[in-house]
């Protein structure tokens, strides 16, 4: 029987071009789009005794496409980094318990306290008696020390030698001149299993909608090398990884954590940011590429409001929040102030959650500069719709430091 | 300009950063335990400075100075600084040890008072000068 809703795409990150990943380290589900072998097939301009072609001929071959997949932690760091080209991660801490501990206690022996620090969430212990809970003091190491002080006390015993290591880990990705090559894996319809080589983020689409149903989504654009069939026996060789099934980011993570110069931009019906690389397939005396490189560089975050101020359109257009009577339109481009642009989706535990839950986030920090570059039709009120703008936001490259750096909070300790 | 003269720069401890080249190699940048690090080209220099991390001095004896950063661990001294300036540091704290060591023992029983010695006590010895 053919399975043809069960679509699947696994990744991981090459050591360098020409040099497939052998072992998948993240898998996801394919929620639209599609990544897939192309080739460039051409009549020759030529024809025989009828006005028919006769020869058709292969020019190229690589892999295209833009699969979209509903973002989880996990993902959102790899593709991030994949888009933007620098990642780097906090060192997690982590320690195992130098005694036993009992339910109801507040305080733990551990080991060693190296990268403890106050604040840190520790998971505590392991499968169905993990816990995570938060750190109030930080005291000193082995059974005899003062110990790590918890801010909540311990639901379940623990025994010794029980595992401890910070539940959170924040990568910081920032952007660079060249950017990593990807092997990805692919399988549909239990019928079809492949293995796409040297491939890159060409773009990276990053959209969430108000009452969204798919919630916060991700259009990856990938350009790849060269495609390679694999048997299934293949295919569950290299792809053992388990699906990044942790709860996905929806809309209402982000509420209120749209800061646009530091101050909070409410009503945000939709935001997407679009980080595009302009990737493309060099070729030499192939059908395959021989590289995969990039292009210019472009940063956008385009949002959708509902309008409670006219300030920025009046900005945008007549250089100040307030124009005077007979103000004309200004020749000046318009770039934001001190605190640029924020953005973040922050997953925050449920209610229902354990105390101590960590958080999970996904923030998108502009750099010092920041323009305007359209806000869209002032829509006028029609019917029951309210006023609506659409401003486009352009990241530009900054005098110092980073055009943007993206900071993703989850429980992944390196990609 | 030689590679091991680029400016050293300021990071967070323990931190790896991690980057592919124009070739599509994956190079990563250490950090010391002191978060001090040596960019090893322009590309990396600035990866760093994008990060926001500030300039400082460079080492002109470039970064590979484990060694000695272990030796002044062991002798508990301060792990950063160049490597002349490690060296310098270690030879001063190893000959001052030798130094303590070599005091005289007392030649009458403990308690007396000629079993004093003149010097400052190893302990005393082996605190001075951490700070140099």
């Amino acid at each position: 029987m053919t399975s043809q809703k069960i679509f699947e795409l696994a990744i991981a990150p090459q050591t360098a071009k020409g040099v497939p990943a052998t072992l998948a380290t993240l898998k996801t589900r394919i929620t639209g789009g599609d990544v897939t072998p192309i080739s460039d097939v051409q009549k020759l301009a030529e024809t025989g005794s009828n006005r028919l072609s006769r020869v058709v001929l292969k020019l190229s071959a690589g892999v295209d496409g833009n699969p979209e997949v509903a973002v989880r932690e996990a993902l959102a760091g790899l593709l991030l980094w994949g888009s933007l080209g620098v990642k780097s991660a906090s060192v997690r801490a982590s320690t195992d318990l130098a005694a036993a501990s009992v339910i109801g206690a507040t305080n733990i022996k551990v080991t060693a306290i190296t990268n403890i620090a106050i604040g840190d969430t520790l998971r505590i212990g392991t499968g169905v008696t993990a816990e995570n809970r938060d750190v109030l003091t930080v005291g000193t190491a082995g059974a005899a020390g003062t110990g790590i002080t918890l801010t909540t006390a311990l639901a379940s015993a623990h025994s010794l030698a029980e595992t401890v290591v910070e539940a959170e880990v924040t990568h910081t990705i920032t952007p660079a001149n060249s950017l990593p090559f990807f092997t990805l894996w692919r399988s549909f319809g239990e019928m079809v299993w492949e293995k796409f080589i040297d491939c890159k983020v060409s773009q990276l689409e990053m959209v969430s909608e108000a009452a969204s149903q798919v919630g916060l989504r991700m259009t990856a654009t990938l350009v790849g090398a060269k495609a390679l069939a694999l048997t299934q026996a293949t295919y569950n060789t290299e792809v053992t990884v388990a699906y990044d099934d942790t709860s996905p980011f929806v809309h209402h993570h982000a509420s209120g954590l749209l800061l646009v110069e530091g101050v909070a931009v409410t009503r945000t019906e939709r935001v997407a940011l679009t980080i595009a690389n302009g990737v493309s397939r060099q070729f030499g005396d192939s059908i395959y590429a021989d590289d995969v490189s990039e292009g210019a560089q472009s940063i956008m975050v385009a949002t959708r409001e509902r309008v409670v101020t006219p300030a920025l359109w009046n900005r945008l257009h007549y250089g100040s929040a307030n124009p005077a009577t007979g103000t004309e339109p200004t020749g000046a481009v318009l770039e934001l102030g001190t605190g640029g642009l924020n953005l973040m989706w922050r997953r925050l535990p449920i209610p229902s959650s354990p105390a101590g839950t960590p958080e999970r986030s996904i923030r998108i920090a502009s750099g010092s500069r920041v323009q305007v570059s359209g806000i869209g039709a002032f829509a006028p009120a029609t019917g029951d719709d309210p006023i609506r703008q659409e401003p486009t936001y352009e990241i530009l490259d900054p005098d110092a430091g980073a055009a943007l750096t993206a900071t993703v909070v989850n429980d992944v300790t390196a990609y | 300009m030689p590679d091991d003269f680029l400016p050293q720069r300021l990071a967070r401890p323990g931190e790896t950063l991690e980057y592919a080249d124009n070739l599509g190699t994956l190079h990563t940048i250490e950090v010391d335990d002191d978060g001090k690090v040596q960019p090893s080209n322009a590309t990396e220099d600035n990866l760093l400075a994008q990060r926001g991390y500030p300039r400082i001095e460079a080492d002109p004896d470039g970064p590979n100075r484990p060694e000695l950063q272990e030796r002044a661990r062991e002798l508990d001294l301060p792990a950063s600084g160049t490597k002349a300036e490690l060296t310098a540091v270690i030879a001063a704290e190893e000959q001052r040890r030798a130094e303590a060591s070599s005091v005289p023992l007392p030649l009458e029983p403990v308690g007396s008072e000629a079993a004093v010695p003149p010097q400052s006590s190893p302990e005393d010895a082996s605190l001075e000068g951490t700070d140099a």
